[in-house]
């Protein structure tokens, strides 16, 4: 990490802060770092910081460190962590919201391909109303490079008929689609 | 008794045999299941990682066909069932986000119905005598952990159903079955599911802790309400297996295919043969194919 001023850093944050605090709906001021979010995580052990941190750097106006963090990507949303967290914050949802804002604001992205999976996904819904899976992996595999993942699964997938090469289109595409188009208004008009 | 079902897209196809069970099970139940016609996808995990509106209007149209007939729905998969119970919770508590949602669906829903996951239907709905009246065939010899995962339970101030550390409801399903049902501290860890594609040695680790720790409690099976905590568990255990050098070989059922069994349903009725862990031998060994 680069040397930061904790003193400037803490005042150039506040807008970006508040944003975020408005935004989640949570208030990091609340947390008095007990650590219990960060026992219970489960992927915890494999990011830079743990919830804990992530909160304590929002405390300390390391915004930028936060939005170029790997747990903002990582984090599953299980939910141990708001369950029991004794003073109800809802971190999974301020991680959410914490990719959200950096992928907004242009933040290089920590775990590229957490990120590649989410938009092809999104992307088989958008077009089709319904996840289609064998889409999902070829915009997947193209796009993050890995062009064998899943292919130690995916014959077992066809044998036992559990996934159809074609799409299933329902018919209420357009209004899915719409639901996209209307996102995409929300975001443009920020 | 009839309620909306939202199978969700892992039940039309990874999930194809929870599908089958559920269906088998809520006729001689005696509920009618209204599929929710021309049902979209609830966005998972990748539409609440990318946007606040999105996940929220893309339940919001499914709930809003569902409440247009005055029916709560049914979604046998944990992830869209919480996903929902979020849009309902988001239309009732945010004035502003219901009026962009109605005009992005085109309808006007208004939050007046909920969303009811498989276990609860079964165990608060249905409720165990009903089970019971229909058993054919006690699955006595089994010994089962059941494994809630994550999202059936969790966040509770959100799905406000069962305990959240130490759930019961599945147990005594299970219990009335004739089953024995284990001890264990894992049955609401999470297995990772968001992450299988993306990041699957996470996948690895975690279902290696889930599995051990349901053989060092003496269970020789699991059951899951949710199709993806079933097929993260079943599909990747070989590979968890060779990556952690250890022999599992354990079925993950569905909890509507352990009741089919009971209600006298054979294995091939109930999609059990389509499991990724093939479990002739261990239904064989148990008398129950």
């Amino acid at each position: 990490m680069e040397q930061v001023v904790m003193n400037t850093a803490l005042k150039a944050s506040e807008p970006m802060l508040s944003e975020i605090e408005h935004k989640s709906h949570v208030d990091v001021k609340k947390c008095y770092q007990c650590g219990t979010c960060a026992a219970g995580c489960p992927v915890s052990y494999t990011s830079d910081y743990s919830p804990r941190q992530v909160v304590k750097m929002l405390q300390a106006g390391l915004v930028d460190e936060v939005y170029k963090s790997h747990m903002i990507w990582l984090c599953v949303g299980c939910g141990n962590c708001v369950t029991r967290c004794p003073r109800n914050l809802n971190i999974p949802h301020l991680h959410d919201t914490l990719r959200i804002l950096s992928k907004e604001k242009g933040y290089p992205c920590a775990e590229k391909n957490v990120d590649i999976f989410n938009d092809s996904f999104l992307k088989t819904v958008e077009y089709t109303g319904r996840l289609y899976e064998a889409g999902l992996t070829m915009l997947y595999n193209t796009r993050s490079r890995n062009f064998m993942a899943g292919m130690d699964v995916a014959p077992g997938m066809f044998m036992l008929g559990k996934i159809s090469p074609f799409p299933h289109l329902i018919k209420g595409r357009k209004e899915v689609a719409n639901i996209f188009k209307k996102m995409r208004e929300m975001k443009g008009a920020k | 008794m009839k309620i909306a079902y939202y199978p969700g897209c892992s039940l039309e196809s990874t999930g194809i045999e929870y599908h089958l069970s559920n269906k088998l099970v809520a006729k001689k139940l005696g509920v009618e299941l209204w599929e929710i016609p021309n049902w979209n996808c609830c966005g998972a995990s990748p539409a609440h990682q990318s946007d606040l509106f999105l996940p929220n209007a893309l339940n919001a149209r499914n709930l809003a066909i569902a409440e247009e007939e005055g029916l709560d729905v049914l979604a046998p998969c944990a992830a869209c069932y919480n996903r929902m119970l979020a849009a309902v919770e988001a239309v009732n508590t945010d004035e502003d986000m219901r009026e962009k949602i109605n005009e992005a669906i085109g309808r006007n829903y208004r939050g007046t119905n909920t969303a009811i996951n498989m276990v609860q239907f079964l165990h608060d709905i249905i409720g165990i005598e009903k089970i019971t009246a229909q058993i054919q065939k006690k699955l006595s010899g089994l010994k089962v952990a059941c494994y809630y995962g994550c999202l059936l339970v969790k966040p509770p101030a959100l799905t406000k159903f069962d305990n959240p550390e130490n759930p019961q409801s599945m147990d005594r399903i299970v219990d009335a079955l004739g089953a024995e049902t284990i001890v264990w501290p894992y049955k609401t860890e999470c297995c990772g599911g968001g992450l299988a594609i993306s990041k699957t040695e996470v996948i690895l680790k975690l279902t290696n802790e889930i599995f051990s720790m349901a053989v060092a409690s003496g269970a020789d099976c699991l059951v899951t309400a949710c199709p993806m905590c079933q097929l993260n568990l079943e599909l990747r255990q070989k590979a968890t297996e060779k990556e952690y050098n250890v022999k599992y070989n354990m079925p993950v059922f569905e909890i509507t295919e352990l009741v089919g069994l009971s209600f006298g349903f054979s294995p091939k009725e109930l999609g059990i043969n389509k499991h990724f862990v093939n479990n002739d031998a261990f239904l064989k060994e148990k008398k129950l194919a």
